[in-house]
């Protein structure tokens, strides 16, 4: 069950780091941006590991407790039941990240309200976003490392000069673009929902 | 779940034109399906079923995606890119400002980012609706929102023109066989796990999320927006780790079942899917 809580502080990670990271200059500057580069990295191969693990995890379909009785619903079962399987901290199976004192196993039913299928397509949505976001931050890299090594770019348009062959400056197709940018970012939330989905 | 009548045939949809002779074959296996009724038993939506279906009948959900996904790199990009611009090009000169041609509030950078925090307020909210919204359609059922989707009737025959015909024989036998007791006695899915550590209780959680608002609240301080950030990014981290190191020492043939037959779904024999992901595992162990 551990799967669960690193996919809520991994997915509520992903979620709130591009923000929390982004207004802090201290992080997104250089040295810390490499910082956080390495930490999406990280963030993302938990987040695949965590759907890989999802998908491996399988239930088993448990029709009566082990004193008889049917099962019909969550509320029959009776905790300390095995239903026929081999799940114990005597017989297995044994883990070398818990041994000794947190040896504990038990059968459980399994999750439905956030079943193991919907965390399966949740985390394996959740590593869009720092997939995204190391795209562009490894652009951002290699520009600004570009700037330091051979200077800032002197070649600058003067933003009121006619752009050839239109009849726009630099200034207007840069509010254009913040406009077409704030209409996709109120579109961003339901796509993402959607994608999700 | 009431029995309704089929919705009229999306086929045609899915599938392309009729005409199209690559698709021949699904519009053959399609008009031989009989028209039932979409509800199905419960039970009755076997696991094999399911599992193929994700795995085989990529074609629809990956057009999908593909477009949505296109869409969605487009808007990323473009706020990267303007994020960057507000907060990398410090030494921007003052005239830049000045030349804004949004309203004076938006030049705003305080504001720009409290636009920002509720963007991505809305993101998690967003997030958590469709989160309900798959619980909703059928708790029992995950996969029932993309299967609606897909394909209006979640019955078992409404998939078959996506699967190869002698994979999804086998596979129909396999269920039958398998899901043929779960199928008429009431039944709950167990599982046989560890319980969830320590480090993911309540007072782990609480303070994770304390320390993200304390980023936001207090983003002014720089020395308690750093301090927060240090711990933010931490916490995720460490469970990222546990991720990897809980993928990476799983051992997929260890029997939880009793009986070796129940362990690996019929399923893995067929397409050796479990090595795919122990391969996916190990990729993330290296990362």
């Amino acid at each position: 069950m551990d799967i669960y809580g690193a996919f809520q502080l991994c997915a509520l990670g992903i979620l709130a780091a591009p923000l929390t990271a982004r207004i802090s200059r201290t992080y997104f500057n250089n040295p810390g941006r490499n910082l956080i580069f390495l930490w999406f990295g990280l963030i993302l191969g938990g987040l695949l590991s965590l759907t890989v693990e999802f998908l491996r995890t399988k239930t088993h379909e448990c029709s009566h407790t082990d004193s008889g009785l049917p099962l019909s619903q969550i509320s029959d079962w009776h905790y300390g039941d095995t239903c026929g399987l081999t799940c114990s901290e005597e017989a297995g199976p044994f883990s070398p990240m818990r041994q000794d004192a947190a040896n504990n196993i038990y059968v459980i039913p399994a999750p439905t309200v956030f079943s193991l299928g919907t965390a399966t397509l949740l985390s394996a949505a959740c590593c869009i976003p720092p997939i995204l976001s190391m795209a562009t931050m490894w652009n951002k890299i290699l520009e600004i490392n570009w700037r330091a090594r051979f200077g800032p770019d002197t070649t600058a348009e003067d933003p009121d000069a006619l752009i050839d062959g239109t009849n726009a400056t630099p200034t207007t197709v840069k509010g254009i673009n913040s406009r077409i940018r704030r209409f996709l970012e109120v579109v961003e939330a339901p796509v993402f929902g959607a994608a999700v989905r | 779940m009431l029995p309704a009548p089929c919705a009229p045939p999306r086929s045609a949809l899915h599938f392309g034109s009729p005409t199209r002779p690559v698709k021949a074959w699904a519009h053959a296996r399609l008009a031989n399906a009989p028209p039932k009724h979409c509800a199905s038993p419960p039970g009755s939506l076997p696991r094999a079923y399911l599992t193929s279906h994700v795995r085989h009948a990529g074609i629809l959900p990956a057009s999908y995606s593909a477009s949505l996904n296109a869409v969605l790199l487009a808007s990323s990009f473009s706020r990267e890119h303007s994020e960057a611009y507000t907060l990398l090009d410090l030494q921007r000169p003052a005239s830049d400002w000045a030349s804004c041609h949004c309203l004076p509030s938006f030049c705003d950078t305080s504001l720009q980012h409290w636009s920002r925090a509720l963007l991505t307020v809305l993101e998690v909210l967003s997030l958590s609706c469709l989160c309900l919204v798959f619980l909703h359609v059928n708790p029992a059922n995950p996969f029932s929102p993309l299967i609606h989707v897909l394909c209006p009737c979640t019955q078992d025959h409404a998939m078959p023109p996506y699967l190869i015909t002698s994979v999804q024989d086998n596979l129909s036998a396999n269920s039958s066989n398998s899901n043929s007791s779960s199928a008429n006695t009431p039944s709950i899915p167990v599982i046989c796990a560890w319980p969830v550590s320590g480090q993911y209780g309540a007072g782990s959680r609480i303070l994770f999320y304390v320390l993200i608002a304390a980023c936001l609240i207090a983003r002014k301080n720089e020395w308690i927006r750093n301090a927060c950030l240090a711990g933010a990014l931490l916490f995720p981290a460490i469970a990222a780790l546990h991720a990897i190191t809980l993928a990476a020492l799983h051992s997929p043939g260890k029997p939880c079942f009793g009986e070796i037959s129940t362990v690996l779904p019929p399923e893995s024999h067929d397409y050796q899917m479990p090595w795919i992901w122990t391969s996916m595992g190990r990729s993330s162990s290296a990362l």
